[in-house]
């Protein structure tokens, strides 16, 4: 019975084995190193423009082609994912052609626009190959700049409507009075 | 004698029941928007130039509406009442009627951008978007309103009933509005980036978030604009070419 | 006053309403232009008055033709059609002063010469009260009113005691009459009160299927027609049921 444990536990361990190896493996053949380098957070107003300045390696021997990097955000208030159309964002900047073991320095420009907190991260990529890297994350807070007064909103919302029922009210009471 | 025109045609689609009716419906709707902006949470976490162009397009579609369907009563109304004719037999020219109600159109816009004026100087306090807001509600606006409203004049001009008038006329506002129901991705590539890029809708929408948001020159702005001016151009110069067509109903 | 030559309508559905019409209407006439439905009276009316285009022939106002002077045709002509509205909404004198104001009269002449024209039709007590609460007759008379309002030489009135009661009848044609007689207004009447017709018009002409049958004063009329017709004491009405008698399968006006 024992045999049979330690038979079916050393099956187990060998199984996983492969995974964790190709789990490893996957990590350790990424292809690109890819980082932030600044802001390393944002915070400001909308309508303000950010470049967000990365470096991306090459870890490999070869010569990787066709590379293109780009940005992405999430919506961290809403839970949201973001369309980066509005937010001058949605282009990737092609890097073309790196040599092996050769960094590139890139800008990639952003629009703060809407209000709320964001993460965002830049990705990187190949044509040539399935292998999809990102870098780490960096906060993004784009500030609301509300001064409303909800007191004068009130008042307005009530007194405007307010003044044209009456107008309306003068209305019927004209045409009454006219056909009397 | 335009001005009499415009007179009778104001006191009776806006300075009466059925205009300032409008006129109620349009500022409890804006009472409501700012309402929510003060009180409901995720209106209330947005920045002002947000607010502001969230209000901006609520008062676009519903006085593009709004007017689009006085301007479809206009002609086709006279012609089912009979009062058509005898407006034909006084010295007023087919084309001075339909500028006549056009102007009147307009008047009804311009008291609809006067009791918009309170809701945008709240709700861009302590900013400084007040004439960005002015610039874009008189001229935008306005463009956008003559144009669509003219398109309203010619159908009520063809047709001989208020009612397929009123059809067409909105039928025709709803195409211009497609590109605002349509993904990033399909606005990219082939016909919906065509409709994109000649829609008078889209590219006030593109305007206003360049004032508001990206604030960029008059000169990009202008840019921007020119499928508003273009349409509108067009939109005014067919109403006083169709104006040739204005006629009553009935024969022997 | 009126003339035409040769004047043709054809509409578009190659109906042909109006067949080479020659009209001649002198000042201070007041002229009946009587003819079955269908006829082409009204179609005529807007030919005369430059409301459409003749496909053929030409209208002759003041001995100036029309299509080269439809401006001045509008300011001295005066024209009820026979099917046409009001704005309900106004008051009699609101309607009044705002046709006024298209004339380009100024303020002044237009409030005294809308409360001018709202006696002579016997409106003034009804003025102030909204049109969609007058009767039909007083809608009629308002209609003349507004005819009149820029002191035409000529006014074209279709059909204008359509629909009224007979003390209705009577009041629109005593306003005619007395329009004509006192401020020497030319008016072209249709109408299909034969009796009526011949009691206030000098002059008339029968149409029938876009075609003129007659045209002539009324005593002439008579006398020509009445030894055809073998009846005594002729009158219009019989002289236009001979004309028109659509059972002899032709019209009679061949003489």
């Amino acid at each position: 019975m024992n045999k049979q444990l330690i038979s079916l536990l050393l099956m187990l361990i060998l199984l996983m084995v492969p995974q964790i190896s190709s789990a490893e493996s996957q990590e350790n053949t990424s292809i690109f190193q890819i980082k932030i380098i600044s802001p390393e957070q944002i915070t400001d107003y909308p309508g303000k423009d950010v470049n967000i300045k990365i470096s991306v390696k090459n870890m490999t021997d070869k010569e990787i082609k066709d590379v293109f990097t780009y940005i992405t955000m999430a919506n961290i208030s809403k839970t949201w994912t973001v369309n980066l159309e509005d937010y001058s964002a949605d282009q990737p900047i092609t890097i073309g052609t790196i040599s092996p073991h050769e960094e590139k320095i890139v800008e990639l420009p952003i629009k703060l626009v809407y209000s709320a907190d964001y993460y965002l991260y830049t990705t990187v990529l190949s044509k040539d190959s399935l292998n999809i890297t990102s870098s780490h994350a960096i906060p993004v807070k784009i500030l609301g700049n509300t001064r409303l007064v909800p007191l004068q909103v009130q008042i307005v919302s009530i007194a405007v409507p307010l003044l044209l029922l009456i107008a309306l009210a003068l209305t019927f009471k004209q045409r009454r009075a006219a056909s009397a | 004698m335009i001005y009499e025109l415009v007179k009778k045609e104001t006191k009776e689609h806006i300075f009466s029941r059925k205009g300032i009716g409008f006129l109620f419906i349009v500022s409890i709707l804006l009472s409501i928007m700012s309402f929510g902006f003060i009180s409901v949470k995720e209106l209330s976490l947005l920045d002002q130039p947000s607010i502001v162009m969230t209000t901006f397009k609520l008062l676009l579609g519903i006085n593009i509406l709004i007017s689009m369907v006085i301007g479809s009563t206009m002609v086709a109304g006279e012609k089912e009442k009979g009062t058509l004719e005898s407006l034909l037999l006084t010295p007023l020219t087919k084309r001075k009627i339909i500028i006549g109600k056009l102007i009147a159109i307009l008047v009804f816009w311009l008291t609809v951008t006067l009791i918009s004026l309170p809701y945008f100087i709240v709700l861009s306090n302590g900013t400084s978007m007040l004439p960005t807001i002015l610039f874009y509600l008189y001229v935008v606006g306005t463009v956008l309103v003559i144009s669509f409203s003219s398109i309203a004049l010619i159908f009520s001009t063809i047709l001989a009933s208020t009612k397929n008038a009123m059809i067409v006329g909105l039928m025709i506002f709803l195409i211009t509005l497609v590109p605002m129901f349509l993904s990033t991705t399909m606005k990219k590539a082939g016909f919906a980036k065509l409709i994109q890029s000649y829609s008078p809708i889209s590219a006030s929408m593109k305007t206003m978030k360049d004032l508001f948001i990206n604030k960029l020159g008059a000169l990009d702005i202008l840019v921007g604009m020119v499928p508003v001016f273009v349409f509108f151009v067009l939109a005014l110069s067919v109403s006083l070419l169709i104006s040739k067509k204005v006629d009553f109903l009935g024969g022997e | 006053m009126i003339k035409t030559i040769g004047l043709r309508k054809v509409y578009n559905n190659d109906y042909e309403a109006v067949k080479h019409l020659d009209l001649n209407v002198g000042r201070g006439d007041i002229y009946g232009f009587l003819g079955p439905n269908g006829a082409g009276k009204t179609t005529t009316i807007r030919m005369l008055t430059g409301l459409i285009e003749p496909t053929e022939g030409m209208v002759f106002f003041n001995d100036r033709e029309v299509s080269k002077g439809k401006q001045e045709l509008k300011n001295n002509i005066g024209v009820l059609p026979e099917s046409h509205g009001y704005y309900e909404w106004m008051t009699g004198k609101q309607y009044l002063l705002f046709f006024a104001s298209l004339y380009g009269m100024n303020k002044a002449s237009r409030i005294q010469r809308t409360n001018d024209v709202l006696e002579m039709v016997d409106l003034t007590e009804k003025a102030n009260i909204r049109i969609h609460q007058y009767s039909r007759g007083m809608k009629q008379r308002l209609g003349i009113a507004r005819t009149l309002l820029h002191e035409p030489q000529i006014i074209f009135l279709d059909e204008p005691t359509l629909g009224l009661d007979p003390q209705g009848q009577k009041d629109i044609e005593n306003i005619l009459v007395q329009l004509n007689k006192e401020q020497g207004v030319t008016i072209f009447i249709t109408s299909h009160l034969l009796k009526d017709i011949e009691r206030i018009c000098n002059r008339v002409a029968i149409v029938q299927r876009g075609s003129l049958l007659v045209e002539d004063t009324i005593p002439s009329l008579l006398t020509t027609y009445e030894a055809m017709i073998e009846k005594e004491n002729v009158n219009l009405e019989d002289v236009f049921f001979f004309l028109t008698d659509e059972k002899r399968g032709e019209s009679k006006h061949d003489l």
